[in-house]
């Protein structure tokens, strides 16, 4: 083919539009800005210059190289500054940016901590105050997880109260969306006339019920994540109704026993509900939660709701006397309760004498699936990053199968099952189809028959995209592994880079050379 | 209907027997065929946009493409990620820069949204990471500034230098 000689400035400026729109705003403005007069004005357009995030792509807690931030700076900042309504910024790179010109329209920071001084200056900067107080309308603050877990959850309460001292505009804030909790040991005192909309995590429903006790009054959309929703210690106020909340999103990982007395008569004092959004596991006493009682608990005392979802988990103690409820019967009281498909399931655990029911509107959007049988109804769960897996029944490779399947972004799983699998292997040259885990690094193999380890290890079986935390008994893996020669688990081995067992146990020096990743 | 064909004529006159269902990726060379009855095997399509070379290239990457699925609905963080360009669009797209241009703008006339993504993809995978100069020797794009924009630029370019 003859060389062309078109060449990229030949290209109209809608094309050049739709190769630029390829990359990151500020990838835009540090490479085409300054380069010729047609370039200028296109990356002038409100398209690149609304919205800027000055941290690396990859890792949005990484601040840019000094290099590119000298040049944001000095030339390309002042330029735009007028443009400029939404600030994505890392900590220890925010006061520069902020002060490198003024931006008369900045309405929006997502600020990324990334720095454990910089999460206790951050209320300091009165430099900054200017902008905090009078412009900005919607903050988001996410903090890096270790300097998350260095933080104690007073700190993280004590910085949500100056947030609503300074932030003096403010109506919609994101406050810790990634990560853990905050606990208000005592009602917090500073209260906002102006938020809006709160997403937040805290440790107690107690902190939530602190947030709803009208210090916030003008509030309408509260989005909160429940570390443990215990009995309500006795100084919270109950009574008052909450009557401003239009959208409510609830949601807790751990247990919870105080279902029909703490959040049942809470969510009953939400009357003007439009929106809700309820993800719990629910132990009950006697009857698992079906749809009938969450119309009778809560629907019918929401006259205005017009959107449920919902992911509810509820299991039992099962004896002679009670009615095992089939999936049929759970599925009938669900049918008129929500616009979106409704699915669910029931398990009973003969030997554990325990059941659950676990429903959940479809499409499925919690990151966690706990208690996966073999009852599992399938689907695509985008979603979910760690699954647990617990039956009295065997799992063949094929549910395994399923499950890499249904999960296609999974990080961490959780097998826990004693019976032996049916479907054998009789050499290890037999073959079966090999199940990749594209996304897993942590696996944690907790009272499991040993087929389920060699189920992983088996390079036949099981293929690891990444390196693996794996969790496991030292004595199992020395069994599977056949004293760590086994060449069939060897290469799974191989892609093993952390190793931790609950009992002590002394590695053999054979352990370091078919594991050679773990340290 | 399986196999059935049509002719593409390129600008400079040369045709291209292409299976209707290839050819229908182009949504341009679609909307053609529904609007205007064009389905008889001597029916010609003319693209007076499109030279043979890029053309013959052009019906190489949706021959290949044929069984992929729909492109998905426009996902922003799909849009932004350059690093999911498959091996094999890779190779197809190592060549030079007048060409790579070339299938853009026919990607485009053609409206075959695939061709289109993957090219401008390409071409911000170069721009990327780069410095105005290293874009203008890159690209051969002429610095238009007056000599009083220029000297602005410099000044602003001085502090950094510094450093």
């Amino acid at each position: 083919m003859e060389h062309s000689i078109v060449q990229l400035m030949d290209l109209p400026d809608e094309l050049i539009m739709i190769i630029l729109n390829k990359l990151d705003n500020s990838e835009v403005l540090y490479s085409l800005m300054d380069v010729n007069t047609r370039l200028n004005q296109i990356v002038h357009d409100l398209m690149f210059t609304t919205k800027i995030t000055l941290t690396k792509s990859a890792d949005l807690m990484i601040a840019l190289p000094d290099i590119m931030l000298d040049r944001f700076c000095l030339q390309i900042l002042p330029k735009i500054h007028h443009n400029i309504k939404w600030f994505s910024l890392e900590s220890s790179s925010m006061e520069r940016v902020l002060l490198a010109a003024d931006y008369p329209n900045l309405r929006q920071l997502d600020i990324f901590i990334n720095d454990q001084k910089c999460f206790f200056h951050l209320t300091d900067k009165s430099s900054l105050y200017h902008i905090f107080q009078n412009q900005i309308v919607t903050l988001s603050l996410t903090t890096k997880k270790d300097i998350h877990d260095a933080i104690t959850m007073n700190e993280r309460a004590n910085l949500f109260s100056y947030i609503l001292i300074i932030f003096t505009n403010i109506l919609h804030l994101k406050f810790y969306e990634s990560s853990s909790s905050i606990l208000f040991k005592e009602p917090c005192s500073s209260f906002s006339s102006t938020l809006v909309e709160l997403y937040i995590d805290v440790y107690l429903f107690d902190d939530c019920l602190y947030l709803l006790d009208g210090r916030l009054d003008q509030l309408r959309i509260l989005f909160i994540n429940v570390c443990h929703i215990l009995p309500l210690r006795s100084t919270i106020n109950t009574k008052n109704k909450l009557a401003n909340l239009k959208c409510f999103s609830l949601t807790s990982n751990s247990e919870t026993y105080v279902y029909d007395e703490v959040i049942v008569p809470n969510l009953r004092r939400m009357l003007n509900l439009e929106k809700l959004s309820l993800h719990l596991d629910i132990k009950c006493k006697v009857r698992f939660i079906d749809g009938t009682n969450l119309e009778k608990n809560i629907i019918v005392h929401m006259p205005n709701l017009n959107e449920f979802t919902f992911n509810i988990r509820s299991s039992i103690l099962i004896n002679d006397q009670i009615h095992l409820l089939s999936n049929e019967d759970i599925q009938r009281t669900l049918t008129s309760l929500s616009d979106h498909q409704v699915i669910s399931c029931v398990d009973y655990f003969p030997s554990n004498k325990t059941g659950q029911c676990h429903f959940y509107t479809y499409p499925h959007t919690r990151q966690y699936y706990d208690n996966i049988t073999n009852n599992f109804p399938g689907g695509l769960l985008k979603h979910v990053r760690i699954a647990t897996l617990f039956d009295e029944r065997p799992f063949e490779h094929t549910f395994f199968m399923q499950i890499a399947q249904a999960f296609p972004f999974l990080n961490e799983l959780i097998v826990s099952n004693c019976k032996a699998q049916n479907q054998k292997l009789n050499g290890d040259s037999e073959s079966f189809a090999i199940i990749k885990y594209s996304h897993l690094t942590i696996l944690r193999l907790i009272n499991i028959h040993d087929d389920y380890a060699e189920e992983f290890l088996l390079d036949i079986k099981t293929c690891f995209s990444n390196f693996i935390f794996l969790v496991m008994d030292y004595d199992k893996l020395q069994r599977i592994t056949r004293n760590f020669t086994r060449d069939a688990t060897r290469v799974n081995c191989t892609k093993v880079d952390r190793f931790f067992t609950a009992k002590q146990s002394n590695r053999s020096k054979d352990f370091h050379v078919y594991f050679p990743y773990v340290k | 209907m399986a196999g059935h064909k049509i002719k593409l004529q390129s600008s400079d006159g040369d045709t291209f027997d292409v299976e209707v269902e290839i050819a229908k990726q182009s949504a341009t060379i679609k909307t053609m065929l529904e609007d205007l009855g064009m389905d008889e095997e001597e029916d010609v399509i003319p693209l007076p946009n499109v030279n043979s070379a890029i053309l013959k290239k052009v019906i190489q990457w949706a021959t290949h493409h044929k069984d992929d699925p729909p492109p998905p609905e426009d996902d922003e963080n799909r849009e932004k990620n350059t690093n999911d360009i498959s091996s094999w669009d890779q190779d197809f797209l190592k060549v030079d820069q007048g060409t790579l241009f070339e299938l853009i703008l026919a990607a485009n006339y053609l409206d075959i949204k695939g061709l289109l993504d993957v090219t401008c993809k390409t071409v911000a995978n170069m721009i990327k990471g780069k410095t105005p100069e290293e874009i203008r020797r890159t690209f051969n794009i002429k610095n238009d500034f007056t000599p009083q924009e220029e000297e602005q630029i410099k000044k602003e370019n001085e502090w950094c230098e510094e450093k």
